[in-house]
């Protein structure tokens, strides 16, 4: 492994990809099928491939030479770095705010609640007289931009705010909720940023009905994508290519064809 | 777990195929005789589901059934020829392809079966 961990490029504008781009998942298990067409799976060795294409365009000098940096440093392949997938959500259990992988400090209680629009709703209960913030922090290794939205709603109007850092930098946003909006907030990290951790804070003696958290590298909220365990920065991604081919359209309007491979468990 | 559903109503485009095949044990005999027998149970089907034009909505259901969908997991899927219900399908060995082009539209392909 290399000394500093390997930051997959950002492009200049805080993105990761540009689009089209396209996900293949794949499911790899060993498995035995009978006649009968019936299969006997191996369970224990099941895995999910993930397999990205992004295709950039008019890269400027700039960000090619990062490009080419980064294929150097993760040694065309041999090394692995941490991948954001750029079409889902990088957050863990979005569907279960009262899991233990969403920070909920001492007297802040999440509880599930029936609702008909927006299923997987919690309502959160702050009945101190200090607001408290629900969190939760994820591994996004490089400078990209982030945005961090939830769907929010308390019929008689509620504040609350939003919170998305990268350790250095930290940015906040004061919301009310009405009926069910998604609320969002954005930031442009550095280059030697590491997490993203996001945060929903209640003010003091205040309740707020919560959906669908997301965070995605993006400047504005996407389509709502839910998650499990784990969310969709992948700890360990690597090239799945051994040759590069980089053409240069005209001065400063480079092209270039990553393949990224990643395994998570069922 | 449910087949996802897309926002006109439907579980399926145009361009889906149906593959429909039967299961035959054959002897050979000496002189070229032939016997086939066919297993009058088997109905295998696998559809292949080609989504165009997809709302990014629609497309992450499809992943999140896709990831979520344990190992042995069944579902039920409605033929869209026959408007038959197979009550024991699963995915089929073909991976999930999704694509998103420059206006944030998505393409997929998925393969699923009945379990025979």
């Amino acid at each position: 492994m290399p000394a500093s961990p390997i930051a997959f490029p950002a492009l200049d504008n805080g993105m990761l990809a540009q689009l089209p781009a396209s996900l293949t998942i794949e499911k790899l298990i060993r498995g035995t099928r009978f006649a009968d067409g019936s299969i006997l799976s191996a369970a224990f060795q099941a895995r999910l491939r993930y397999s990205w294409v992004l295709r950039y365009e008019n890269l400027s000098t700039a960000e090619w030479q990062r490009f080419m940096d980064f294929i150097a440093a993760s040694g065309r392949g041999l090394e692995s770095f941490v991948f954001p997938d750029p079409l889902g959500n990088l957050l863990a259990r979005s569907g279960n705010l009262e899991s233990s992988v969403w920070l909920s400090p001492p007297g802040l209680t999440v509880d599930p609640i029936e609702d008909a629009a927006q299923p997987k709703s919690f309502i959160l209960t702050n009945p101190t007289t200090e607001p408290l913030t629900l969190s939760q922090t994820v591994e996004i290794t490089g400078g990209f931009r982030t945005c961090f939205s939830v769907a929010a709603k308390w019929d008689g109007a509620a504040s609350f705010s939003l919170s998305l850092s990268d350790g250095v930098d930290t940015a906040t946003s004061e919301a009310t909720a009405h009926g069910w909006v998604r609320h969002s907030i954005s930031l442009s990290s550095g280059s030697a940023a590491a997490t993203r951790t996001v945060g929903i804070t209640v003010p003091p003696t205040t309740q707020i009905v919560l959906s669908s958290p997301q965070l995605e590298i993006a400047a504005a909220p996407g389509a709502y994508l839910e998650t499990g365990a784990v969310g969709a920065s992948f700890p360990s991604a690597w090239l799945a290519q051994r040759s590069f081919d980089s053409r240069s359209n005209a001065p400063g309007a480079h092209s270039i064809t990553l393949r990224i491979e990643s395994l998570r468990a069922i | 777990m449910e087949f996802p559903i897309l926002i006109s109503g439907e579980l399926a485009q145009s361009g889906a195929i149906l593959s429909t095949s039967a299961l035959h044990i054959e002897h050979f005999f000496e002189g070229y005789a032939r016997q086939s027998q066919q297993l009058a149970d088997y109905d295998q089907r696998i559809w292949q589901l080609r989504y165009s034009n997809l709302q990014p909505a629609e497309a992450m259901k499809l992943r999140n059934f896709y990831e979520a969908l344990p190992i042995d997991g069944v579902f039920t899927f409605t033929d869209p020829w026959s408007g038959q219900t197979y009550t024991t399908c699963r995915l089929a060995p073909a991976p999930l392809t999704l694509s998103c082009d420059q206006d944030n539209r998505f393409t997929a392909y998925l393969e699923i079966e009945n379990a025979g």
